[in-house]
């Protein structure tokens, strides 16, 4: 019978673990997470990003508990859940994080029932409805897959077995379905809800310091230690709601920017995003030449122990054999090389702008690429970029630069979803931003207010606002 | 507005909900519920819009940055009556929905749509995994009855109000 483990973490120090949740990261399951890199492809940029899913998952947890022991008399019930809970919460993450899960999440895209009020024929006049809905809500893939993981996986060593067996000392089995449930944020109970998956979850919390320890940067730090202490549970309209005392103001802004900054310096990376669209198109071919699993093979085969091996390395070894074999063609052979040898497109030119809440990008940032994605039209370029110059792509001059045969397509980074930093919304939401008491005791009846709706706050003056960013870049060995 | 904010203003026309009401939280509150009820079967009414349960029941950040967009833009609000007018099986589903919500003053009743749109979102969601109906139910009541006392006791009247829907 598994015993009680301390783990040390180079982020949280010492760490202790049940035994259920020492018998769940023993598990094959929750080991193939340490064979994930928790920034996907950014150990190309920086180096020491070789921190895994593993590592961060178990710090979830451990942040979760230090939550739960703050509010004893509202969390007690709960604490074995919600850590659970927070353990879990990527256990269905795939190889390269979230680069290949884009990849499966347009394969998925045509199987998903919502896609529009007017896919089911709502307009009798007016132009006709696009075939194709863009929502600006996909679904998180690693959650849903992360939800079969933990509910699903019945075997001897499975989630869904561990977490229902009764360990000892503890209370209860747990339930896999409500545990599941709370990873996407649908418990009964709001306040788990909230640490789990929220604008202030335990996730964020963790991966924003360990992601920022990791790269070297100094974007992603924030006071931990006295923004959990400035937390609080506030009964609104008799419901336990997480929020910071007015005290922490300073400190819950600093996490908010901190978040902005982390994504355009980390996530945004100019040469980790090409990264990301060199592998995204890789891997597409490598799924059209039967090397990696189909979307709907993916399905049934995450319930079985193949999905054990589903990791980075699993796709680092499908792309060499796709060379060796000849499986794929000579422009998905050279961009698997490029992606290998990190011999990658540079940037040529580099803009950013910030649109104010309901405006719209300038007209110079428009272009016949605009607002298509970004990987896309990596792709593409990747596609001719072992060639010094393409008839196929042609360059295409931005307003005011002169044409440059050697300067790609334009390429706007600016996803379907740009950074935004938060919505304007006069109530409190699960997925909003972190709210704040008023200046007395909101145990005691004091006020609440949400953040963006303080008249002292930056981040409420910022709220709506939006970054686009535009880069070209020059095919490898093209450019200065 | 692109095309989905240009349905939506539709289908706030058919429920009576118009530009101004998005000012206040009512009125929001009542489009969040009732796009909510319109999402679900046997409508299906389904703008892609995802829920999540909380203080004031099942919520949805995008409708809520739909909404504002449609605040923003009354003049194109106008314009799309004008283009545009809904398939007459759509138009019934939703006067289903706002006969079952209506009050005599004419607007949705915002407190029995916060209370159905809860309990359903509960029955069918939160405590989705249970196989029993009964069991669903029963969870759902005892979580208002915590959680929501003050709506609670209205709780046989939201559940009527569904199953005259047949949404439960």
């Amino acid at each position: 019978m598994a015993q009680e483990l301390d783990i040390y973490d180079d982020l949280h120090g010492t760490v202790h673990l049940n035994p259920r949740e020492r018998r769940v990261i023993d598990s094959p399951w929750f080991q193939r997470l340490r064979r994930i890199h928790q920034l996907g492809v950014a150990n190309m940029v920086f180096p020491g990003a070789e921190h895994t899913r593993f590592a961060h998952s178990i710090g979830v947890c451990h942040l979760s508990g230090r939550i739960a022991r703050q509010f004893p008399s509202t969390l007690k019930e709960h604490e074995e859940e919600l850590r659970a809970a927070a353990l879990l919460h990527d256990v269905g993450h795939f190889p390269f994080s979230h680069t290949l899960e884009k990849v499966y999440a347009e394969y998925a895209r045509p199987t998903l029932p919502n896609v529009g009020a007017w896919a089911n024929g709502e307009v009798a006049g007016g132009p006709s409805p696009p075939e194709e809905t863009p929502s600006d809500e996909p679904p998180q893939f690693h959650e849903l897959f992360g939800q079969r993981v933990i509910s699903e996986t019945t075997d001897a060593q499975g989630i869904a077995t561990i977490l229902a067996q009764k360990a000892p000392g503890a209370e209860a089995e747990l339930d896999p379905a409500r545990i599941a449930l709370t990873v996407i944020a649908k418990h009964e109970s709001l306040l788990l809800n909230q640490i789990v998956n929220s604008d202030l979850d335990v996730d964020q919390l963790d991966y924003l310091l360990r992601d920022a320890k990791a790269t070297g940067s100094s974007y992603g730090q924030y006071d931990l230690d006295y923004l959990l202490e400035c937390l609080e549970v506030v009964r609104v309209e008799g419901i336990p709601v997480l929020c910071v005392h007015v005290r922490g103001l300073h400190v819950v802004e600093h996490y908010v920017l901190a978040k902005y900054f982390y994504y355009l310096c980390i996530l945004y990376q100019k040469t980790r995003h090409v990264l990301e669209g060199i592998l995204c198109s890789i891997a597409k071919r490598l799924i059209e030449a039967g090397l990696l699993p189909t979307w709907e093979a993916l399905q049934e085969q995450m319930r079985t122990p193949w999905f054990w091996s589903f990791d980075d390395a699993l796709v680092l070894q499908r792309m060499r054999k796709a060379v060796d074999q000849g499986k794929v063609d000579g422009d998905t052979a050279a961009a698997i090389s490029m992606f290998l040898n990190r011999q990658l497109p540079k940037v040529h030119s580099e803009a950013h702008y910030l649109v104010d809440p309901g405006g719209s990008l300038p007209d110079s940032a428009e272009g016949p690429l605009a607002g298509e994605n970004g990987n896309t039209v990596i792709a593409e370029a990747v596609k001719y970029a072992h060639k010094a110059q393409s008839d196929v792509l042609k360059p295409t001059p931005m307003p005011g630069d002169p044409s440059d045969p050697g300067v790609l397509t334009e390429v706007l980074l600016n996803n379907p979803r740009p950074i935004r930093i938060f919505f304007e919304e006069p109530f409190l939401v699960p997925n909003g931003v972190t709210t704040v008491a008023g200046q007395n005791d909101a145990g005691r009846g004091g006020k609440v207010a949400l953040l963006e709706t303080l008249p002292n706050s930056i981040v409420a003056r910022l709220s709506g606002h939006t970054t686009h960013i535009r880069r070209t870049y020059h095919p490898y060995g093209a450019g200065p | 507005m692109d095309t989905r904010d240009e349905v939506l203003a539709m289908f706030l026309d058919a429920l009576g909900i118009v530009a101004t009401d998005l000012s206040s939280f009512d009125g929001r509150k009542r489009m969040q519920k009732a796009i909510y009820l319109l999402q679900q079967g046997p409508f299906k009414r389904d703008f892609g819009f995802r829920y999540n349960l909380y203080i004031k029941g099942p919520y949805s950040p995008a409708l809520a940055n739909a909404g504002y967009t449609l605040l923003q833009n009354p003049g194109q609000w106008e314009q799309v009556r004008q283009h545009m007018t809904l398939k007459d099986d759509c138009k019934r589903d939703i006067e289903k929905v706002r006969a079952e919500f209506a009050q005599p003053s004419g607007s949705l009743d915002h407190e029995m749509l916060e209370l159905a749109a809860t309990a359903h979102f509960l029955m069918h969601d939160t405590f989705g995994y249970l196989s029993d109906p009964r069991q669903r139910e029963d969870k759902a009541r005892q979580w208002l009855e915590t959680n929501k006392p003050a709506l609670s006791a209205e709780f046989d009247q939201a559940l009527s109000r569904l199953r005259h829907l047949e949404m439960v």
